[in-house]
Formats: C-alpha cells, sequence, structure tokens
C-alpha cells in the first residue's frame, strides 16, 4: 500500500497529478520507481519528501499546490492509502467556477 | 505617473522600490506626489493587502509592495538541539533579505529557540535549545515578488 501526505503550499503551479503503476509512481509526468529504496530506508527526496518503505508499504509526502481560493479539503488535506493502480484521487488545485 | 496597480514593473526591476529617510518612493516617485494624483476608484492604495490565506502550513499575507509575512506554528514535541524543517505556506520568491524568527509558547527561559533561518524559498529551519513540548510559533517575511 502507498500512503500520501500533501503539504499545502499556494502556489500558481496548477494542479498536481499522480498515478500509480506497480510500485512505479508518476508525479505531475514524471515517474519514480518506488521499488529502488530498500525495505526500512527513509529516503529524502526533492519531490518524494519522506519516502520510507517497510515491505511492500510506502509513505511519503507531496508538495500541494493550490490556488488562493482552494477549498478547505485542499489547504488542509487529508492522506490518501492508494492500494490500486490507476490516477490517484489528488485535492484540487482551487476552487471549481460553474 | 506609474500607478500602485502596475506591478508588473516592479517583477524585473529590484531596485525599482526603495526608501530614502522620511519619503516614501514607489518606482522613483515621491509618495505625496502619488497620493496627490491617487483616484482610488483605479488604484488600490499602495502597500494594500493583495492576497491573504492559510492552510495547513501556516497562514500568509500578500503586500502590494511585495512584502510577503507568513506565520507557522510547530506543535510536536522535540528534542535538545533538534533541526526542525518546515514548508512554508507559500513560496518566497527569493531568499535574498529574507528573514525569519521563532519563540516558544508559553514563554519560558528554558524553552528557546536558539535560530531560525529561511532555508530556501519554500523551507524555514530551526534549531531548538532545550527538549519540550511547547509549541514554537514562527514568523518569516520575505517578498512574493
Amino acid at each position: 500500500m502507498l500512503t500520501i501526505k500533501f503539504s499545502p503550499v499556494r502556489s500558481d503551479k496548477g494542479q498536481l497529478t499522480a498515478s500509480l503503476a506497480g510500485k512505479v509512481l508518476t508525479v505531475d509526468g514524471v515517474a519514480y520507481d518506488l521499488d529502488l529504496v530498500p525495505d526500512g530506508a527513509t529516503v529524502e527526496h526533492d519531490v518524494l519528501h519522506g519516502l520510507t518503505r517497510t515491505g511492500d508499504d510506502f509513505e511519503l509526502t507531496l508538495i500541494l499546490p493550490h490556488g488562493a481560493k482552494a477549498p478547505e479539503e485542499t489547504r488542509f488535506p487529508q492522506p490518501v492509502m492508494v492500494t490500486v493502480d490507476g490516477d490517484i484521487d489528488v485535492p484540487i488545485f482551487d476552487e471549481v467556477v460553474l | 505617473m506609474t500607478k500602485a496597480r502596475d506591478l508588473s514593473s516592479l517583477g524585473s526591476d529590484t531596485g525599482a522600490l526603495y526608501t530614502t529617510g522620511n519619503a516614501a518612493y514607489y518606482n522613483g516617485v515621491i509618495a505625496s506626489e502619488l497620493a496627490a494624483d491617487f483616484d482610488p476608484s483605479v488604484t488600490p492604495i499602495m502597500g494594500a493587502i493583495i492576497e491573504s490565506g492559510f492552510n495547513d502550513n501556516g497562514s500568509y499575507t500578500k503586500f502590494a509592495d511585495g512584502t510577503l509575512i507568513q506565520r507557522l506554528v510547530y506543535t510536536a514535541s522535540y528534542g535538545a538541539g533538534e533541526n526542525i524543517t518546515m514548508t512554508l505556506p507559500t513560496a518566497l520568491s527569493t531568499t535574498a533579505l529574507a528573514w525569519a524568527g521563532a519563540s516558544v509558547f508559553p514563554v519560558t527561559s528554558d524553552y528557546s529557540v536558539t535560530v531560525a533561518w529561511v532555508e530556501d524559498i519554500n523551507t524555514v529551519r530551526l534549531r531548538t535549545q532545550l527538549a519540550s513540548n511547547n509549541d514554537i510559533d514562527v514568523l518569516v517575511i520575505g517578498r512574493w515578488f
């Protein structure tokens, strides 16, 4: 299982995107092979902050850019537990204008 | 005359905004002259708050002259001589002249932060003196453009 925590930062970078395929995590179009992390290790990385591995369980923190009018769910995000491959549900960048 | 609304000209000209003595200048225009020509219907007051907000990392206020003030609170317990890294609620545009200060609350003489500094545009770091679980209030002043 992959646990992703988010660290919200007001920014104009736009929506964060992430997806998982096996042990390959793709963040904003860049793929990272989590399987390279040894079991029991903690790795400091510019994108995958505080990446830790315990067996097949991984935990890390991603910077979450958000707009000036982002909803509370984005500014105070909850961790997500990823158990299946595919796009990861990331809090929205800013309010949705209908 | 350059109006306060025209912030784009400040983005690439760091020398455009400065003060000399008691006179405040904005793009070379004396503030009193700017005020005389000031039309509040079309021009925001110089120094006005452009944006403020908060997220899980803290709060921030962006001022029209580029000043950015951020406040963070470290609430976890910590050890003596521990280095603490905190992500800013919004990024600074530069670390030049950026300043960080910290104090422990409630204030006691035994639990202080020896130093706080801006590590990079996204990060502030602290070094604790003694172990404690008292909150650490952090203030960062810099620029957002």
